[in-house]
Parts: structure tokens; C-alpha cells; sequence
């Protein structure tokens, strides 16, 4: 068996993306709509835009459309689409206070300024799957339909006043910790440039801001296993968390017009906001008061921000003495992780190949040596 | 530039019924997609971090020494050339084109009003789910 250098398999190659497309394609069932996408696959929408770390729902749609459901697919194809694009311009700095609240929880405190906000939630129901058909679910949406119509927001539900802005953006838990000087001050005077991810990979050390980035556009499944094995395996931390504020809301997008130098608002992003709370306990540390960490990530994805927010302090707390740091920063990114994974399934004949002359190499001189 | 895309279109079709405005008009920056990035500052620290980016469409027009930009969310050539038209007819002065400033005007209004409106519609759809403690003597 010597080595042969060969080549071909492009045939089956385009035969191969001819069928996925094809199938995809022509299958029997009506046309998968992108709206469809948008409103009943919107958590789904909403993880492959985080990940991809790019704001883009009608390409998200497509992206999941294409991947026929497959997210990290998705992620790939639009990183892949985002990096044909020139960067236009850096918005102005959006204050994480003026994110307006359709959902917002605080677990640590029931009396907090502004409301606790269940918003669209099941985290407070049974898990029942729904098994009736698919008739009756459409008669029970037409019946929804027409017991909304009519009213004041035509969408069901009374008219409420809206012109109370603390119920939009209502003063964080933070703002209250720090008034009863609860918590470690660690507002900085400076304001450095934050480190971008997508121009230069981040190493640790690593500035928070490039910790914050890499951890925004991780994995969700990655950045939650993280978190688990930093608080209950074996990193060995039982950290006493406890959520503060956990919100889920519209940030306006702003940018100095060119001719102006007005603010123009161009759109608004929907995110997810997440402060937890860490009880200080160290020898080192100021255990008469908390510290606290942040998330903050696209879309509705609670899972994800949790995470994030407990990391960022557990980074802090653990200021390098571990490998924390570098897992989040090396293993938590999609497209990174499963790249790496699925090129194992492209052809090594050639590096097997001189594993398996080895093996026989190997084989000869352990005989050799026996005789 | 947070019209919704047809009514953009619309407006930036009837400015171009001027025939003076269509033919002094001069597209410096054709319609093109590309990113934004967003940059947060969260409450810890006070520090800024990056959020990540989004898909934006910019064009930039001129009508004399009169320059008009726009950005417009998602893939949107052809309401980004029309928001880029409004902007620069808003900033002429041209008493022929006042007609088309009042319709500027009203379109931005307009916009408010919807904003406003979705707004409300979104508070009465959630604002039953604010939690009402009731506390155990």
C-alpha cells in the first residue's frame, strides 16, 4: 500500500448540493414563508442573529430556511454573508439604561422601581405539549383573531397608559444597590475603546470589552455549559448567584448624521439584558457588600445573557488564576467550535495514511526486538 | 429613516416628479448594503463594549452644494435612495420645493405617530402582565 496522490469526487460533489437543494426545494409541503419564520420561529431568528453577531432578521429567515432549521448552519452562512460587507459606520454609545422593557423581571428583589413585567413568558407554565390538529389550532388562532379585533391596541388586551416612562425603562437594581452602598464600585473614570473582535481574535488576558463581545456572539449551548461547569463541575466555584435584573427590550440605534452631526435614530434592536448579582466572599474581597456582572445579547434569549452575566463576574472574581478566561474566549464561538469539528469529516487519507505506516513501523521494530 | 420602506419610496418618487430636482440631482453614494456596528455602554462599569452589527443600507445624494445621506435598516436600496432625496430636499431652500418639505414634514409626523402607535399597542398587550403582589399580614 503506497501512497497514491488522487483527485476527483467533484461529480458527486454537485450531485450532492444538487440533491439538498432539490429536495429543500420541491418538497411536498406549502412554501415555508420568511414572515412565517419571523413570527413563529422567533427565538430560533433571534439566537442565529446573536450568534452570527449580526442584526438581520429577514437574512436570519433565510439563513435558517436554507439550513433547513440547522442554527449553527445558519450562524455560518450568515458570518459568511456579513464578511462580503463594508462596515459602514460605529454607532453612537447606546446607554443600556434606555433599553425600553417588554418583559422585566428582578428574582432578588420584589419591591424594585417600575414593575415586575412578566411580558410574553412560559417560564411560569406547565410544560404541556400541545397535541391537537392542526384544525383545531387554526380554528382556536381565528377565534383569538376575532375576540381581538376591535379593541383598543386591536391586538387584544384594554388600553393602559403609556405615557409613565418608568414602566419602559424603570431604574435597575443596580442604581438601587448602589444607593444603599451595597455594591463594589468599579465604574471607571476612563472610557477606552472597546476591542473588536471581528478585526483582531481576542487572547487573554483580554480586556473586559473583548470578554463582553466574545461572549454577547458565543454559542448559547457553549456559553451555558460554561456556566454550569464553572458553578456546579469541576472548576469547583459554588457561587452564591442570585439574578438582579433580567430584561428583555427595545435599544434605539443611533449615528451622527454626516452632514448635520445631528443624531439620527435608524432603527431599533431588540435585546436581552441580565445583571447577577455574586455575594463577595473572599479573603480579598469587601464581604460586606456584592459585585455584579452583565449580559447583554441580541434578541430575546434569556438562557444566553444568565450566562454571560454570571461568566462576567465569575471572570472578574477569578482574575486569571484559571483557564476560565481562555475557555470563554477560545471555546465558546459557533462557527469556531463546530468548524473545527466538522472538518474531521473532509478526507485525511493522506495524514491516516502515515498513521497507519507508523503503526506498521512500529509493529516491525516491537518484533524485531522480541526475536 | 424609520418610515416604513413604501411610503419612503413614495415621497422620494413624487420629489422626483420635479423635473428641476430630478435633473440637478446628483447620487454621490448609490444605494449599498453594509453594517453598523453598535456599540453599548452597560451599567457596571460604565464602560463600552461592542453588541455586534447591523445590516444597514446608506446611500448619499447632492442637488447643488445641498448634500443628503441616509441609513436605512436592512436591505433596502431603493428607500434609502428615497430617504437620501428627502433629506437633501428638506435642507434646500428653494421655493419650489416647499411642497415637497410640507410632505416631508408630514411623512416624519406620520412616522412619530406610528412609532407611537405600535408602542401603545405593544404596552396593551403586555401591561396585564405586571405582577400584583398581594402581601400576608
Amino acid at each position: 500500500m503506497g501512497y497514491v496522490s488522487a483527485r476527483g469526487g467533484l461529480d458527486a460533489i454537485r450531485a450532492a448540493e444538487r440533491l439538498v437543494r432539490r429536495l429543500r426545494l420541491t418538497s411536498e409541503s406549502s412554501w415555508l414563508e420568511e414572515d412565517q419564520i419571523l413570527e413563529k420561529l422567533r427565538l430560533l431568528v433571534d439566537r442565529v442573529m446573536g450568534e452570527a453577531g449580526l442584526w438581520a432578521p429577514r437574512l436570519a429567515a433565510k439563513a435558517l430556511r436554507q439550513s433547513e432549521g440547522d442554527a449553527t448552519e445558519a450562524v455560518h452562512l450568515l458570518r459568511a454573508y456579513r464578511s462580503t460587507l463594508p462596515r459602514f459606520a460605529y454607532s453612537e454609545s447606546a446607554d443600556a439604561d434606555d433599553v425600553k422593557v417588554e418583559r422585566r423581571i428582578v428574582p432578588a428583589f420584589q419591591r424594585v422601581p417600575g414593575n415586575q413585567l412578566l411580558g410574553r413568558s412560559v417560564d411560569y407554565t406547565a410544560r404541556f405539549l400541545e397535541r391537537q390538529s392542526d384544525d383545531m389550532a387554526r380554528e382556536e388562532a381565528e377565534k383569538l383573531r376575532s375576540e381581538a379585533s376591535g379593541t383598543p391596541g386591536d391586538e387584544g388586551g384594554e388600553a393602559h397608559d403609556n405615557t409613565d416612562t418608568t414602566q419602559r425603562s424603570p431604574q435597575r437594581l443596580l442604581e438601587m444597590l448602589r444607593e444603599m452602598d451595597l455594591v463594589v464600585d468599579r465604574r471607571r473614570a476612563d472610557d477606552p475603546e472597546p476591542f473588536d473582535i471581528t478585526r483582531t481574535p481576542a487572547r487573554p488576558p483580554a480586556a473586559r470589552s473583548a470578554l463582553l463581545s466574545s461572549m454577547t456572539r458565543a454559542d448559547t449551548g457553549a456559553l451555558v455549559n460554561q456556566w454550569y461547569r464553572n458553578i456546579l463541575g469541576p472548576d469547583g466555584y459554588l457561587h452564591e448567584v442570585t439574578l438582579g435584573e433580567v430584561r428583555h427590550g427595545a435599544l434605539d440605534v443611533v449615528v451622527r448624521h454626516p452632514v448635520t452631526g445631528l443624531p439620527v435614530c435608524v432603527t431599533s434592536v431588540r435585546v436581552t439584558e441580565v445583571e447577577a448579582i455574586e455575594d463577595l466572599e473572599g479573603v480579598d474581597e469587601d464581604r460586606t457588600k456584592f459585585d455584579v456582572g452583565y449580559g447583554l445579547c441580541f434578541g430575546h434569549n434569556e438562557r444566553k445573557a444568565i450566562a454571560m452575566a454570571n461568566l462576567d463576574i465569575a471572570c472578574h472574581r477569578d482574575a486569571g488564576r484559571t483557564q476560565l478566561e481562555q475557555s470563554l474566549l477560545l471555546t465558546t464561538d459557533a462557527l469556531d467550535s463546530a468548524g473545527f469539528l466538522e472538518h474531521l469529516k473532509l478526507p485525511h487519507y493522506v495524514t491516516f495514511r502515515s498513521m497507519i505506516e507508523r503503526k506498521f513501523a512500529m509493529r516491525k521494530a516491537r518484533n524485531r526486538d522480541a526475536s | 429613516m424609520r418610515s416604513r420602506p413604501e411610503r419612503l419610496v413614495e415621497l422620494g418618487e413624487q420629489c422626483l416628479t420635479n423635473q428641476a430636482l430630478r435633473e440637478s440631482l446628483i447620487v454621490t453614494q448609490p444605494p449599498a448594503c453594509g453594517t453598523l456596528m453598535l456599540q453599548v455602554r452597560e451599567p457596571v462599569r460604565r464602560e463600552r463594549f461592542y453588541l455586534g452589527e447591523i445590516l444597514v443600507t446608506r446611500c448619499e445624494v447632492r442637488i447643488g452644494a445641498d448634500r443628503g445621506w441616509a441609513m436605512i435598516d436592512g436591505d433596502e436600496p431603493r428607500a434609502a435612495l428615497a430617504a437620501a432625496i428627502c433629506d437633501v430636499v428638506s435642507r434646500t431652500t428653494a421655493a419650489e420645493h416647499e411642497p415637497l418639505r410640507l410632505a416631508i414634514d408630514s411623512l416624519c409626523r406620520e412616522t412619530n405617530e406610528h412609532l407611537a402607535a405600535q408602542e401603545q399597542r405593544e404596552w396593551n398587550q403586555i401591561a396585564d402582565t405586571r405582577v400584583k403582589f398581594e402581601e400576608f399580614e
